[in-house]
């Protein structure tokens, strides 16, 4: 997919006040025009919700419907049995943060994944509540700090794309605003399936990340060169690795030093070696317990990938 | 048209709902009003109601579904009860501040602990702030018409807010009585939104509203809960015209032309109340009954006139802890000016106590406000 | 008594800390003092607003203040898009961060004493920088003493001092070179007071139309300014996609809309040619 090719329409309109750098307006600008503007955005609290700004304005040019924090999937189901009903074939989409996924939203989604929805489920990820400041959730890193970790957040994250997996819904698929033409591309598939359809994208945030606002892409790019983040695709219950996260599967790339990744932060500054150590073990849990979940495509060696 | 079954409360809820041409239903079962989503997704499977059932995995859920569906244009429909409804209480407030006509039928059943699942009004009465438009049926038939009378008033472009029906859990929901189901093409139509979400018209719904316009929005509501008093008179009137039957929308008066002593109530006991009215007036008391239907938006001056110069019991099925029965509260503060003689408060029914027609007549004579056991 | 103050500054600048420490100095002078802010968006540059309230007597306003006596301007840029004048009392007094001189303001009061210092100028003297940026607030606390306010420069002096650790002598430096150089004038005004009425809207629905600029021109908000070299550009589009604030048109070339853009530089990051630069941003001043 050429850049030149990209649908050219503003969807998010400038002027907004979202911060210096957002990785969410990145986001939600590709992924709008990889819809055509063609759909209806359900937004719980987050903060899109809040940097579309105040009536008597917005700054989102298609369809927004806002909702509270745990019914993003909910409130979305019911906008489709509506228009279902219309004989209307304009896609629902969920835009929600990590919070309306993770924490508060987990039971809405589990239960419109199940029945099978025909939604399509955003989380952009941004490890955090970072609407209310910048708070921990249940996808924030060990080790990270912010103001209700302060020392450290000291469980491991868990990871809703996995448990989406388990649902066995027909596509299920993560991003990263570091390769905004492969989200475009992820966009466009999802498009084509029916049913419920889950997508999370790593979304770096600045102020909550504690790191240069002009590195916004280059942190989502080296998240996925590090493991940290792994780009994968499951279509129909087939999955697979995407882009680097594929080649570094396939030992055509060696992962990066994940303390480039870690250090370049922030909110892991304070980390200890033992606690950079414990991140270490986790990146080649996760790697390893995909790696067997893509059947046959790659053997789960643990060394073949490990810097 | 119509058809004569014997049929219980949950059951007539459900009919209601398919013929008042409800497109979208979310519901969760819970006691006592589960029989509701069974019937609805029963109905709904055998092709017989047209409408996409969400089988949703919570109360919360269930209301922001249908908020959902009614944005988007679709005439939405649920029922809860207790735990439930309490589970929903921020996509209440959603419900209204969205404009959203929604109707729900509410089941009333105590909330615990411990377990009750018996009739007990609190739990529809602890919404009474949420800016739903409220009414509470003393028998089947009534649960019936009004859920059709429900939708043609929040639709209207005056009101435009979400109403629930109320009906005493088992009471009513699991008693059978014969409701005649007559069919609404005359009275109501397909919904048809002022407003709704449309990849052709893009707006967005929701977001941040500054303090000015927010209270702007919120006095655009209350006016609109006193619009509704106005319309419910004419909605009465043109059912009636229709279809034969006099359905209250507000409030029914029983005996009260020449009452000295008035008893107000609410829901089934409301019906229970006439047979205590009758034999009340055998023993010689001049016994009478407002049985409030609309308690939001509350009736205010209707009550007034009604109650001058009588002597009122306000029979209240739930408590609000720390100051008292909510329709005692919000009638004496109602009476406050008015020519009333006394007006004495008594809480009865509480966690599905049994009222009986001797449970009005021992309060009127006792002194004691709370009646605990069932007086037969 | 009561002096009340209202700070005016872009996130970041730190116009909410120095109303709190306005308002801890007053207090340990013996008076009863409290600090506002008032919350809207608050990002790196956005318009901020505080209050702070002087007084012999205890303070019982609980609301914003609409009539300050004395207001606090830490950005020449924040008069482009807010009408600081707006309420203050005649005869009060505007502090602003300026390289003007008193004279060449205009208000519609009929007179205002302004106290004008370039504040911007003490800090980077005083290498007074966080993150880059120029530490304007504490000097501006410093001019800000110099108006009819009953409170002691040596107590602020002593307060930042203990609080900011290693920088605290830096700031108490540029404090007293503020105080030192601020002008005071009192100037004249036209006279003629402006009542702008806010237009009514009817809200039936919590329903908005989309529309650019909801935070106004973001321009304000920009500290660093890219510009793309046309000579290495060859419009590949990266800038264009990766743009977060959507500012960046796609005309006959590539080109960055300098009404909406933040100054946030991923751009600069993420092009194949390197054909984007930067340099401070310096809007042309008030």
């Amino acid at each position: 997919m050429k850049i030149s090719e990209m649908e050219r329409e503003e969807y998010v309109l400038p002027g907004n006040t979202s911060c210096h750098g957002c990785p969410s307006t990145v986001a939600l600008r590709t992924v709008l025009k990889a819809l055509k503007g063609n759909a209806v955005l359900v937004i719980p609290a987050c903060c899109t919700s809040v940097y579309m700004g105040p009536f008597p304005n917005s700054a989102i040019n298609v369809p927004v419907f806002n909702t509270a924090f745990a019914s993003a999937a909910a409130t979305a189901s019911g906008i489709k049995a509506s228009l279902e009903w219309q004989g209307k074939d304009t896609e629902v989409v969920v835009w929600a943060g990590d919070g309306g996924t993770y924490d508060i939203g987990l039971q809405a989604l589990s239960g419109a994944a199940e029945r099978g929805d025909d939604i399509l489920f955003i989380c952009y990820n941004n490890e955090m509540y970072s609407n209310t400041g910048i708070q921990r959730s249940g996808a924030t890193p060990y080790g990270a700090w912010t103001t209700t970790t302060w020392k450290g957040k000291r469980e491991h994250k868990k990871d809703v794309s996995e448990l989406m997996l388990a649902h066995g819904i027909p596509y299920v698929a993560t991003a990263s605003v570091g390769y905004l033409r492969d989200l475009y591309e992820k966009v466009k598939r999802a498009r084509k399936i029916r049913g419920f359809r889950y997508l999370e994208i790593l979304a770096p945030c600045p102020p909550g990340w504690r790191f240069p606002m002009d590195k916004t892409i280059q942190m989502g790019k080296l998240a996925v060169e590090s493991g940290m983040w792994i780009l994968f695709e499951s279509i129909e219950g087939k999955l697979r690795f995407t882009g680097v996260s594929k080649s570094i599967a396939e030992g055509r790339r060696k992962m990066k030093d994940l303390e480039e990744y870690l250090l370049s932060q922030g909110r892991f500054s304070h980390l200890t070696e033992g606690e950079i150590g414990e991140i270490r073990r986790y990146v080649i849990k996760k790697w390893e317990k995909l790696a067997r979940l893509v059947e046959g495509e790659i053997d789960a060696a643990v060394a073949k990938f490990y810097v | 048209m119509y058809e004569v079954k014997i049929l219980t409360g949950n059951e007539t809820a459900a009919y209601a709902a398919m013929n008042s041409k409800a497109r979208v239903v979310a519901a969760y079962p819970i006691t006592p009003v589960t029989p509701v989503v069974e019937t609805i997704s029963k109905l709904v499977e055998e092709g017989r109601m047209h409408a996409k059932f969400i089988r949703v995995e919570s109360e919360h859920s269930a209301m922001a579904a249908c908020i959902g569906a009614s944005a988007a244009g679709s005439r939405a429909f649920t029922a809860t009860s207790s735990h439930g409804l309490a589970y929903m209480h921020e996509m209440l407030h959603w419900a209204t501040n969205a404009r959203t006509p929604i109707v729900m039928a509410v089941a009333n059943r105590a909330i615990g602990p411990g377990w009750n699942i018996w009739a007990d009004l609190g739990d529809a009465l602890s919404q009474r702030d949420t800016g739903w438009i409220q009414f509470y049926c003393s028998n089947n038939q009534e649960i019936y018409d009004t859920i059709a009378m429900a939708y043609k008033l929040a639709e209207d472009r005056k009101v435009l807010l979400p109403a629930m029906v109320c009906y005493d859990g088992f009471v009513l929901s699991h008693t059978s009585m014969p409701v005649e189901l007559t069919e609404f093409d005359d009275f109501l139509s397909e919904y048809e939104p002022v407003w709704k979400l449309d990849a052709e018209n893009p707006f967005t719904h929701g977001n941040i509203l500054p303090p000015e316009d927010f209270a702007e929005l919120r006095h655009n509501i209350q006016r609109s809960h006193d619009r509704a008093l106005k319309l419910m008179k004419k909605i009465e009137e043109e059912f009636f015209e229709l279809y034969g039957r006099r359905t209250p929308l507000i409030l029914e008066e029983y005996k009260m032309e020449d009452a000295e002593k008035v008893i107000v109530t609410m829901g089934a006991i409301g019906s229970e109340a006439k047979v205590a009215v009758d034999s009340l007036r055998e023993k010689k008391v001049k016994a009478g009954l407002v049985r409030l239907k609309s308690f939001r938006p509350f009736p205010e001056k209707e009550l007034r006139n009604l109650l001058e110069d009588k002597k009122v019991y306000v029979f209240d099925r739930a408590i609000s802890p720390g100051s008292g029965g909510p329709l005692y509260n919000e009638l004496k503060s109602a009476l406050a000016f008015s020519p009333v003689k006394r007006i004495i408060p008594k809480i009865v029914g509480i966690g599905g106590i049994d009222v009986t027609k001797r449970t009005f007549e021992r309060a009127i004579f006792e002194r004691k406000v709370w009646i605990k056991e069932v007086v037969s | 008594m009561l002096i009340s103050v209202r700070f005016h500054g872009r996130g970041g600048q730190g116009a909410v800390t120095a109303s709190k420490l306005l308002a801890e100095v007053a207090n340990s002078m013996g008076y009863y003092s409290q600090s506002m802010p008032f919350f809207g968006a608050e990002r790196r540059g956005a318009p901020v607003i505080s209050f702070t309230r002087i007084s012999d007597e205890p303070i019982y306003e609980m609301s914003q203040v609409y009539h300050p006596n004395i207001v606090v301007v830490l950005d020449p840029l924040i008069m482009k898009v807010v009408d600081v004048f707006a309420g203050v009392k005649e005869g009060g007094t505007i502090v602003a961060n300026t390289t003007k001189t008193p004279d060449e303001f205009v208000f519609s009061q009929r007179y205002l004493n302004i106290i004008a210092v370039d504040a911007t100028g003490i800090a980077i003297k005083n290498d007074l920088l966080v993150a880059g940026l120029p530490v304007v607030n504490t000097p501006m606390l410093g001019a800000l003493l110099r108006a009819q306010i009953p409170l002691e420069i040596e107590v602020l002096e002593g307060i930042v001092g203990k609080k900011f650790g290693e920088e605290g002598e830096k700031n108490v430096k540029a404090i007293r070179e503020a105080y030192d150089l601020a002008t005071v004038k009192l100037v004249r005004g036209s006279g003629k007071r402006k009542y702008p009425r806010k237009k009514k809207i009817k809200v039936e629905f919590p329903i908005s139309t989309p529309s650019e600029g909801v935070a106004g021109k973001t321009k304000l908000w920009r500290d660093f300014r890219p510009k793309i070299d046309y000579e290495k550009c060859n419009n590949c589009l990266n800038c264009w996609l990766h743009c977060p604030e959507s500012a960046i048109r796609l005309n006959e070339h590539v080109e960055i809309d300098y009404d909406y853009c933040k100054g946030c530089l991923v751009c600069t990051t993420v092009c194949p040619k390197k054909a984007i630069t930067f340099e401070r941003e310096v809007f042309a001043d008030v």
